[in-house]
């Protein structure tokens, strides 16, 4: 059986995007297949009843010099954009809409890399089409992909799978029905993924 | 000035009982000394705005996992207890009271065993006297000490410290003026001694 996990994310969060950077390490290691799960993070804390950290000031403080620590240890870029957060709901619909498609890595990082890195409005629809042809995806495409209802829906079923198996934040890895909740918990998942 | 971390904790909170089995060793091993700050949760979470992760439920049950995760690896004994959450005032005084005496050890010890390893009901007060009994404390003794003037300005002098110097839960570690958060952060803090 090849060995999987589950990657449910959404660009808006910094732990996703941190995660995101480790992910070929990840496979590298174990061998694994990735399932990208995109979801809606806002969606998930209303249903929960969490909140984001920076909603308590002093938590928020300290996650940002937690995040800069990790992203010094692993050699990675991260800029706080100049808006945050932002609704990424245009963004992970075109996550979902590219997901079985070769573009899908270049979408991907375009997108991560565009908001965490190069500070790039993700909810500018100007700005998702120009990322989104930096991945090989025409504009008018883009457009209708994003906008199409089957791909409104599968996002809305991730989130809601996400929300009844138990995810409250972002990022959330499952191996089988291990949980593993923020991008600080990557040696587990590679413990479990070298286990299962 | 020789090395140390100071270890800001409260014994209602699971994650500063795995913290306290490890925190020794690791400044054992890097030469450094534990200044030892007992805190009040309950009056950081007020202060500070933020929660109990069990405040939201899936949150609580992924925390649960995510310590059990922790106490194999570090292969210590943990029992969730089903008295939590336990109002820990007295016995956050009682560690106040024997901070700087030979039986602090001690009392950290028998505390920390009883509420996460046993598990007992440490809201009755009767049943923190058993246990400090049993432990060879003279209740009546720890007791009035603990409700000492010095005991309860010692506790509010240190939980104020702890918010006015960006403390927002427990364990709290600072080297310094660097602040981790969190009892998954011992190997940052192990390499801040080994800096330091």
């Amino acid at each position: 059986m090849t060995r999987q996990v589950e990657f449910f994310f959404d660009f808006v969060s910094t732990a996703s995007y941190l995660a995101w950077t480790q992910l070929p390490r990840l496979v590298r290691e174990t061998g694994t297949e990735i399932l990208w799960r995109p979801m809606v993070l806002g969606a998930v804390m209303k249903a929960t009843g969490n909140q984001p950290p920076p909603s308590i000031p002093a938590k928020g403080r300290y996650m940002r010099t937690d995040f800069s620590r990790w992203a010094r240890r692993y050699g990675v870029d991260l800029h706080y954009p100049s808006r945050h957060p932002v609704n990424t709901m245009a963004a992970m619909r075109g996550a979902v809409a590219y997901l079985d498609r070769p573009e899908f890595p270049a979408y991907v990082r375009a997108m991560f890399e565009g908001f965490w890195v190069h500070d790039r409005d993700l909810e500018d629809t100007d700005v998702l089409t120009e990322l989104a042809r930096e991945a090989g995806i025409g504009a008018e495409e883009f457009r209708e992909a994003v906008d199409r209802q089957d791909v409104k829906d599968r996002l809305r079923a991730n989130t809601d799978e996400a929300v009844e198996r138990g995810v409250f934040g972002a990022p959330t890895f499952f191996v089988g029905d291990e949980m593993f909740f923020g991008q600080d918990r990557l040696d587990f998942v590679i413990e479990e993924l070298q286990r299962a | 000035m020789s090395k140390q971390v100071e270890f800001f904790f409260d014994v209602g909170s699971p994650a500063s009982y795995l913290a306290w089995t490890q925190l020794p060793g690791i400044a054992d091993a890097a030469g450094a000394a534990i200044v030892w700050k007992p805190m009040l949760l309950g009056g950081v979470f007020k202060a500070t705005g933020n929660r109990s992760p069990v405040e939201v439920p899936a949150k609580g049950q992924y925390t649960h996992r995510d310590l059990v995760r922790h106490a194999e690896r570090y292969q210590v004994p943990f029992q969730y207890n089903p008295h939590f959450p336990i109002n820990t005032l007295l016995l956050m005084r009682g560690a106040e009271a024997y901070r700087d005496t030979p039986a602090f050890d001690a009392y950290l010890h028998v505390v920390f065993r009883a509420m996460w390893v046993e598990p007992r009901n440490l809201n009755d007060p009767e049943e923190v006297a058993r246990t400090l009994e049993e432990a060879g404390f003279d209740a009546g003794e720890a007791l009035e000490q603990a409700q000492s003037p010095r005991a309860k300005e010692g506790l509010k002098a240190t939980t104020e410290e702890a918010v006015t110097r960006g403390v927002f839960g427990a364990p709290t570690f600072f080297v310094g003026e660097e602040m981790w958060f969190g009892q998954d952060r011992l190997d940052w803090i192990a390499a801040a001694l080994r800096r330091a």
